[in-house]
């Protein structure tokens, strides 16, 4: 049978994330079980992947408002995709459109490597955004910290 | 293996690396035909190395998907294939019929072959991606529906589970829709029409659902994840694909002299076409942190995570950069166009074909997973073949750009063929970025035949 020889063959079985994780075959709640995660540090991510994605602008101002009213939350995993998102949508932001601007600025609107370099610049690094914003709206609904690399806050030891 | 007839899939997998090599071959000498115009030439021509490009892809995909069916879906129905036999038979004659055809591209005029092959009885030749001849096509209806009763009656007749019935309804769709490859309207417009039904409602339909039910099988089996969970996102994916998708049609509809609306209809559902992808992306990067068990073999879950990536960035990124009725009013046709094709086709259907094969091959060699040594070759290998499709993206990107501009936006714009020769940098730097893709292909290839210390099934 498959499943013998895999097992034999598994480095070592991984300890369940938390116990709340744990599924039933009678009553799979997609919510909770999906997401064991605080609903508030899924919610940052959510809205630090809208702005990026859906409602640009308007997802950061309820981003902002979101870090405004629970800033001080005292869970330290809230407190910390809080902080992540913020801080990377306002550097993230400042440096993809920003440097998108210069790039038309500096080059000229009618110069035609502007757009490729324009273009192509905020592409990449828009999708990058996205990418890396998958990752943290993974730890938050795993219940795990996340830091943002390169323009995410250093995690407290 | 846990059933013997899961067996079959091995020449379907066999045979989908073969004609992807050959497909790449093509690729780089279509590629250098692009700077060198007469490479090769009168020996094989673009239309017919591109031609053969295309079609070598969509046929090399077709067998990964019939291999994975005929390896998922006994384990998923808990039972044997209803007619492994009729499994092979069809192997050989969608092997042969694929072989003649392109023998036949490579070595008759297209005109003749046409003439050769009853194009005159019915006129289904001439567009692209269904150059097929006649009967090569009628030779796919049988295959597929020989494939399709049998995978069928095996599902019917053991367990069905979400992954088998989504895995079905794709591939029921993938049949139903080549139908129309059948209906050439004189009517320019119609033709094109219709011939959007094929392709649009493959890889932006149906092809989705087969390649979420590919993911979320190989996802259970590494991950160890509740199938519960799994199934629940699979029916978020495909809602998502199916709702976006469908109308998503629209956005080929802009300039063929269909009505107006349909530049309202086709920029909307395909801004949210990305939505499906991007829930892909976060499906398995979820599934594989919520793993419950470390897998040993860790280069089926790279290629399983790097679908994910991939495909919400060919599929998704670089097809909304593009989808837009008044983006796409300059960009239409142009090279942006081939920079998504390459990236979506990758990211979405090669790496998810990779990630069965990848899973599937060493079981059905008798081991549980390859060697470690086998399997730092074959990581190595995505990471190659997958940076050389990012730069070929970022190249083609930058040079349809540049197109646009200096053929539709420029205040004396040039001829198509003059911007060829002002682009003809980035077609150089594609190129090597494909010699590297190539390069990568065959560590894959070379990952099959490297010993080490095996992990032998029932160890």
């Amino acid at each position: 049978m498959f499943a013998a020889p895999l097992e034999g063959c598994a480095i070592g079985a991984r300890p369940r994330i938390e116990d709340s994780t744990t599924m039933t075959h009678t009553d799979p709640d997609l919510l909770k079980e999906n997401m064991p995660g605080p609903p508030l540090a899924i919610l940052a991510e959510a809205l630090f992947l809208i702005n990026l994605m859906l409602l640009p602008v308007i997802g950061f101002v309820m981003l902002m408002l979101l870090w405004l009213v629970h800033r001080r939350h005292p869970s330290p995993l809230v407190r910390n995709h809080l902080q992540q998102t913020v801080a990377v949508s306002i550097k993230g932001g400042f440096i993809l459109v920003g440097l998108s601007v210069a790039i038309f600025l500096l080059g000229g609107f009618d110069n035609p490597w502007s757009w490729v370099i324009g273009v192509l610049y905020f592409v990449c690094l828009h999708a990058a955004l996205i990418i890396f914003g998958v990752m943290g709206l993974n730890a938050a609904i795993l219940r795990h910290p996340y830091r943002y690399p390169v323009l995410g806050p250093r995690l407290p030891d | 293996m846990k059933y013997k007839s899961q067996a079959v899939a091995m020449p379907y997998f066999i045979a989908a690396i073969g004609l992807f090599v050959a497909q790449i071959v093509f690729g780089l000498i279509l590629g250098m035909q692009y700077v060198v115009g007469d490479f090769l030439f009168p020996e094989i021509p673009f239309n017919v190395a591109r031609m053969v490009h295309t079609n070598l892809l969509i046929v090399w995909l077709l067998f990964g998907f019939m291999g994975a069916a005929y390896y998922m879906v006994p384990e998923e129905s808990e039972t044997e294939l209803f007619s492994p036999r009729l499994a092979l038979a069809m192997f050989w004659v969608f092997l042969i019929a694929g072989a003649l055809t392109i023998i036949g591209y490579l070595t008759v005029d297209y005109a003749t072959l046409a003439k050769y092959t009853g194009n005159d009885i019915l006129a289904t030749m001439g567009r692209e991606f269904l150059e097929q001849p006649l009967l090569t096509k009628i030779g796919i209806v049988v295959v597929a529906l020989v494939f399709l009763f049998n995978i069928t009656m095996t599902v019917l007749k053991g367990r069905k589970t979400a992954i088998s019935v989504v895995l079905l309804l794709g591939l029921w769709g993938l049949a139903i829709f080549f139908l129309f490859s059948f209906y050439n309207p004189t009517n320019l417009v119609l033709d094109k029409y219709y011939w959007w039904w094929v392709v649009h409602l493959w890889v932006e339909g149906v092809w989705e659902l087969i390649m979420a039910a590919l993911l979320a099988f190989v996802l259970i089996k590494v991950t160890g994840v509740d199938r519960e969970v799994i199934e629940k996102w699979l029916y978020v994916i495909i809602a998502l694909a199916l709702v976006t998708g469908i109308i998503g049609t629209g956005h080929h509809y802009y300039w063929i002299g269909t009505p107006e609306y349909w530049q309202w209809w086709g920029s909307i559902f395909s801004a949210l076409e990305p939505i499906p992808f991007f829930a892909m992306t976060v499906f398995a990067f979820n599934m594989v942190n919520r793993r419950r068990r470390e897998h040993p073999n860790k280069a089926a879950v790279l290629w399983a995570l790097g679908t994910g990536v991939m495909a919400f960035l060919g599929a998704g990124v670089w097809g909304f950069l593009h989808t837009l009725a008044p983006v796409n009013y300059y960009t239409h046709g142009s090279q942006i166009t081939a920079a998504h094709g390459h990236m979506a086709f990758y990211g979405a259907y090669v790496m998810v074909v990779i990630t069965i094969i990848s899973y599937a091959m060493p079981i059905l060699r008798g081991r549980a997973c390859n060697s470690p040594k086998a399997q730092v070759l074959e990581m190595w290998s995505f990471w190659l073949m997958t940076i050389a499709m990012v730069f070929i993206t970022l190249f083609l990107t930058a040079a349809g750009i540049l197109q646009v501009w200096l053929q539709r936006v420029a205040e004396e714009p040039m001829s198509f063929m003059a911007v060829q020769d002002q682009v003809a940098l980035f077609y150089w730097m594609r190129e090597w970025s494909g010699v590297v893709f190539f390069i990568g292909l065959l560590a894959y290839v070379a990952s099959f035949f490297v010993k080490g210390k095996e992990q032998p099934a029932g160890a």
